[in-house]
């Protein structure tokens, strides 16, 4: 309740500024007209949401794939581990601002450029979240696992992968933020749709208020993404939030 | 299985194992008869649950020699997987093998966990999870079992209580058992023999017989008096 207070009194500041404040609305759009161009332009949001939420979504679930085997890779193997790290941070470092114009280029303005920039901002955290849990299972785990004469692939399939599942889901969680931005960003390098390309396209028109409305959309899909992984990693791991002591 | 007629189930012979420079077994010899059960005792970090390892070989000696049937270990701590529910982490060595599971079902009956086959972890007591993880210690089948302070994380009472089941248990199936623990008065009720270890780098100071019948209990006499010895020697 408390929480609910507090938006609506800073989107009523917002909406009172706005009105009453002095401010052009192309500058800065009330609320109310915001609200007014998500009616009015329903259909061509609907568009680009639709685009930029597969964007979101199937770029987020790369990064989920390829984040937790590349940890399973990295936690199997100590020399990879130690080849793999600076590799990792260094993919971090890559200006997306400088190779998205260049997968257009090469790919064209598809959905896999986008797809691209999304998974490689993304899986980073989830790297890092899958080892670490990893890591950490009791070393007195194994060797219970071994005495019982458990197989390497036994050892992965009943201790590891269970433990890896919530911290990679946790990882993503943690991308989703920056994920919106990835694909925003990769829109704006090269597309002819999306929230992005909504975005740049009608600031110079002076729709401020769609623009706007676009980001509004960007943070609802957003918190979908958020509270859908929030949502998968109670139901496939419920114990990640039960447990009092660890494996 | 066991070999027909061995006469030792486990054996040590002088052995030593160090980690980089800290010597923590020195010269070890122990030998335990199929179903002997053999009480460790000694000062904490002197190296019990390297021995444990040795017997299990999860880890090699640097010199001597490990003779063992193939040996089960159970943690000091129950870790079971928080992904199974009990019946399924009882079972886990019967999974782990592809045998049929419906033993583990009879098992948790024998512990007292009838109705709580499908309990997640988190819901059991203290006391459950540990029976669960004797019963999956026991349904791994190993002739030798190695516990490494199975009783320690326990209130008296129930431990008290799993005493006497550990016994039943033994009592219907024999098997070698080998536990480390720093209850003395656990030690002369549970085994055979008790073997006493110095402060590290372990070695044996003493071995000393329990040729007391079962039950006993830790009021008997002879027990007491056992325990006294124990202490005096660890001392």
């Amino acid at each position: 309740m408390a929480a609910l207070a507090i938006i609506c009194a800073l989107v009523g500041g917002w909406e009172a500024y706005a009105q009453w404040g002095g401010v052009d609305d192309f500058i800065l759009p009330a609320p109310s007209e915001i609200a007014a161009a998500l009616f009015d332009d329903r259909s061509l949001l609907l568009r680009d949401t639709l685009v930029t939420a597969q964007e979101i979504v199937f770029g987020l679930v790369i990064a989920l794939i390829l984040g937790a085997l590349l940890a399973l890779v990295m936690h199997l193997s100590k020399a990879l581990r130690g080849a793999a790290w600076p590799l990792l941070v260094a993919s971090q470092a890559i200006p997306v601002a400088v190779i998205a114009p260049l997968l257009v280029t090469w790919w064209g303005f598809g959905i896999a450029p986008k797809l691209f920039v999304v998974a490689i901002v993304c899986y980073f955290p989830v790297v890092v979240t899958t080892l670490g849990a990893l890591r950490s299972i009791d070393p007195d785990l194994h060797k219970l696992l071994r005495t019982l004469g458990a197989t390497r692939w036994q050892r992965m399939r009943y201790a590891e992968i269970p433990a890896a599942l919530p911290a990679a889901l946790a990882g993503a969680k943690i991308a989703v933020a920056i994920g919106s931005i990835a694909a925003v960003f990769a829109e704006y390098t090269g597309s002819s749709e999306g929230l992005g390309h909504q975005l740049l396209r009608s600031l110079p028109q002076l729709e401020t208020a769609r623009a706007w409305a676009a980001v509004v959309i960007l943070a609802a899909l957003s918190l979908i993404c958020f509270y859908a992984l929030q949502f998968a990693e109670r139901h496939l791991a419920p114990w990640a939030h039960r447990r009092k002591d660890h494996v | 299985m066991r070999a027909e007629g061995a006469v030792t189930s486990v054996q040590l012979e002088r052995v030593r194992r160090s980690y980089g420079d800290l010597l923590v077994v020195d010269d070890v010899s122990i030998e335990v008869a199929p179903g002997e059960v053999i009480a460790i005792v000694g000062p904490s970090g002197c190296g019990k649950s390297t021995l444990l390892d040795l017997i299990c070989k999860l880890q090699a000696p640097d010199s001597g020699s490990v003779t063992a049937e193939r040996a089960v270990l159970m943690p000091q701590r129950d870790l079971l997987l928080p992904w199974m529910n009990a019946l399924q982490n009882a079972a886990l060595p019967l999974k782990l093998r592809g045998e049929d599971e419906s033993s583990a079902h009879a098992m948790m009956g024998e512990l007292g966990l009838d109705g709580f086959e499908h309990a997640h972890v988190w819901e059991l007591s203290g006391g459950m999870r540990q029976r669960v993880a004797f019963a999956r210690t026991l349904l791994s089948g190993a002739p030798v079992l190695c516990l490494d302070e199975p009783f320690g994380a326990l209130d008296a009472i129930t431990r008290a209580g799993l005493h006497e089941w550990l016994a039943g248990a033994l009592a219907s199936t024999p098997r070698t058992v080998v536990f480390v623990t720093h209850d003395v008065e656990e030690a002369v009720l549970l085994a055979d023999h008790v073997v006493v270890l110095s402060p590290r780098p372990a070695r044996v100071i003493e071995t000393i017989a329990v040729p007391l019948a079962r039950p006993r209990r830790g009021t008997d006499a002879d027990v007491v008096a056992l325990r006294a010895r124990v202490l005096a020697a660890m001392a």
